[in-house]
């Protein structure tokens, strides 16, 4: 038998055993659960060595990029959290990361998030060709002030200020709807794709 | 009768959920197996992502990034062979796939299989490059200079010996960003990496569930166009004349949604009859 | 206590990493980008090696339960870390073909399953718990629903108006609140972002060995 055979039904015979929780708990569950760790923690493995020869080891021998030689023992050092005695070696590594991280990522955070998002709202408010747009934009605008209030940033919004809060709810309620909507697409996708599968693999559709 | 009517309402209200997940896969099942052929619109962001990929000019670099994992591919999966399809359609244009999300290679060497290539050659016209760590710190030197942060192929042969990568240093060389983004990968990264400092066009394939979020952001033109979900993938399969899995799932999708409406509406109807009832006590 | 082990030090790190990037940002000088560019490379190898600690956590984890815990637990244990040795070993013996059959196998179909069947859960979800309670809540099933239907092509089928109402909501009256999200939740990044700069945010600096 060809193993292109076989791995579809592999397929079939996991989607059952995963899907058997929802009758109960039980060991068929708990070994595909079980498998799965294993997958996840060994292929992440496999792909961080790939990417650890084209991003470090490559161009240390083909480029000359000694500079890297740091990182490396940064990274090694990293893995001495393992021993008690020396694990705090391991933070050195860790905390240059989340520094480069970190102001990578709020240099950019309050020109893309927040200027431009602004500007789109209030902008909107010269472009008003009907009824309709009119509308639209000054509600959107209410909404985002509105939501904004909501979130606490000093101090709680006492007097006349709590009832933009409580519009602000609203607003926040009307944007839920569609991420709920939204994720039972998603959902649904998710289970009718595994059905498909399952249909396909016993032959009853192409 | 009053009785007996109450014993009906609470068998309904406590049913077992397990009568309910077997009427589901029902409900999902019989529409893959007796399609219904429902019309499917097509949604004006889908054409603005297809007329921008069609626009594109012989010579032109694009990157197509697959940053999804395989919990994602029951939509992405269809997204990215109807992108990819689309792509490799356009002549001489050179395609840069990449990935920040370790099964993103995987998953697109799998996607490749349901593409058609048309004679497009690897090394030659695209390349696929393999997984960088890192999240958005790769993004930001990926985009800056290639050559500093990957220097091998997925198959591990040098990109200087590439014929593709004579002309593509970074991201400055590209016409359009595309690719498929799961929540692995937040998309502001790619806002504040890529639209903020080099103004690229960007058109991603997004799960459902991240449509209202990117919202904003297509609102505001830091994102061109989207393809949400598994309906994008169908809308955009029809746009480009390849029906696949997008457009197979559509009927379940259907009437899938349908019973969630209608269990959402007998719920609410059993909670207000216990509610006026308890209010009559 | 030794000074190469206070917690000061970490936490420096931090800042100059940082401060070097939105220096890059802002400041048009060659030699401060060839630094943040070299920084950056740097970066994408630490993570690959935090990689390598969260693998190891587990293996550490797993290899101790195989010597402590019950008959069960070392065999879902043993399971784990043979499946995780199949995909190494593979990879380092450079048996692609093995690999990629062990990863169609195992790892994208039960991957795939455990997200489709959180499909069922929402399921009871829809029927128990989204109830008209309160007036914000009849706004997230109107608003709801309305996307619900226009996101399906049968509703389309059913009535034309599904579309122009569904979208609406969908790119209008969810709009203010996303926005308002996106603004709120930036905010709050940019501050913790700058707390963890100058220091005062120490969660992530661990046990230094220098302590207050």
């Amino acid at each position: 038998m060809q193993i292109e055979t076989i791995i579809p039904w592999m397929g079939v015979a996991y989607l059952l055993m995963v899907w058997s929780l929802l009758y109960k708990e039980n060991r068929f569950f708990r070994f595909a659960e079980n498998c799965f760790v294993g997958a996840a923690c060994g292929y992440t493995l496999t792909k961080a060595i790939d990417s650890l020869n084209s991003s470090g080891i490559s161009p240390i021998i083909t480029k000359a990029r000694y500079d890297l030689i740091i990182p490396m023992i940064l990274g090694i050092l990293i893995l001495a959290k393992f021993k008690r005695n020396i694990a705090f070696v391991s933070q050195w590594g860790v905390n240059i990361m989340v520094g480069i991280a970190t102001g990578l990522a709020i240099r950019g955070v309050l020109q893309a998030q927040v200027i431009v998002q602004i500007t789109a709202t209030f902008i909107s408010l010269s472009m008003m060709p009907n009824p309709l747009a009119y509308f639209n934009n000054i509600f959107v605008l209410i909404s985002v002030i509105s939501t904004i209030f909501y979130f606490i940033f000093t101090r709680e919004p006492s007097g006349h200020l709590k009832y933009i809060s409580k519009i602000g709810r609203y607003a926040i309620m009307l944007a839920l709807g569609p991420v709920f909507a939204s994720n039972v697409l998603t959902r649904m996708v998710l289970l009718a794709e595994r059905v498909a599968f399952f249909l396909r693999v016993l032959g009853i559709i192409k | 009768m009053e009785k007996k009517n109450r014993g009906i309402l609470e068998a309904l209200e406590y049913v077992d959920r397990r009568i309910l997940y077997s009427l589901m896969i029902i409900v999902v099942a019989v529409p893959l197996i007796h399609p219904l052929g429902l019309p499917m619109p097509i949604s004006s962001f889908t054409r603005t992502a297809y007329n921008a990929i069609e626009a594109l000019k012989p010579g032109e670099y694009v990157i197509w990034a697959s940053d999804v994992d395989a919990g994602a591919w029951a939509e992405c999966g269809p997204q990215s062979i109807a992108f990819l399809n689309h792509l490799f359609r356009i002549p001489n244009i050179k395609i840069i796939i990449v990935s920040f999300i370790p099964a993103g290679t995987d998953l697109v060497l799998l996607a490749l299989k349901e593409v058609d290539l048309h004679d497009k050659k690897y090394g030659i016209d695209y390349v696929i490059l393999p997984y960088i760590a890192g999240g958005e710190t790769a993004k930001a030197i990926f985009f800056s200079d290639v050559y500093k942060v990957v220097t091998l192929d997925v198959y591990g042969t040098h990109l200087e010996q590439m014929s593709i990568m004579k002309d593509f240093k970074n991201v400055n060389d590209i016409s359009i960003y595309t690719g498929v983004v799961s929540p692995m990968t937040p998309l502001e990264e790619y806002i504040r990496q890529l639209v903020l400092p080099y103004k690229k066009p960007l058109i991603v394939g997004v799960i459902s569930v991240n449509v209202p979020t990117l919202m904003p952001y297509i609102k505001s033109g830091q994102v061109t166009a989207y393809l949400g979900g598994a309906m994008g993938a169908a809308e955009y399969e029809l746009l480009i004349g390849r029906p696949g899995s997008g457009l197979a799932q559509a009927d379940s999708i259907s009437t899938s949604h349908l019973m969630i409406l209608l269990l959402v509406l007998m719920g609410n109807i059993l909670y207000i009859i216990k509610r006026v009832r308890g209010g009559k006590k | 206590m030794s000074l190469i082990r206070r917690r000061e030090i970490s936490l420096a790190l931090a800042a100059i990493g940082g401060i070097i990037m939105i220096s890059d940002y802002f400041i048009n000088v060659k030699a401060i980008k060839d630094i943040a560019a070299m920084l950056q490379s740097w970066g994408v190898i630490l993570a690959i090696f935090c990689i390598f600690l969260s693998t190891g956590n587990l293996v550490i984890y797993h290899v101790q339960r195989l010597s402590r815990q019950t008959k069960e637990e070392r065999g879902w244990s043993g399971l784990v870390l043979l499946v995780m040795s199949l995909f190494v070993g593979t990879y380092l013996a450079g048996r692609q073909d093995l690999f990629n059959i062990l990863f169609n196998a195992i790892y994208l179909p039960i991957n795939q399953a455990i997200y489709g069947i959180i499909g069922f859960f929402l399921i009871t979800a829809s029927y128990r718990a989204f109830k008209v309670r309160s007036l914000e809540a009849s706004l997230l099933l109107v608003s709801g629903c309305a996307v619900i239907l226009k996101n399906a092509p049968i509703g389309s089928w059913l009535w034309e108006g599904v579309i122009p109402i569904g979208t609406w909501f969908n790119e209008v009256g969810g709009l203010g609140g996303n926005r308002g999200f996106v603004i709120a939740a930036a905010l709050g990044a940019f501050s913790i972002g700058i707390r963890v700069l100058m220091g005062l945010q120490k969660g992530f600096a661990g046990e230094a060995g220098g302590g207050e």
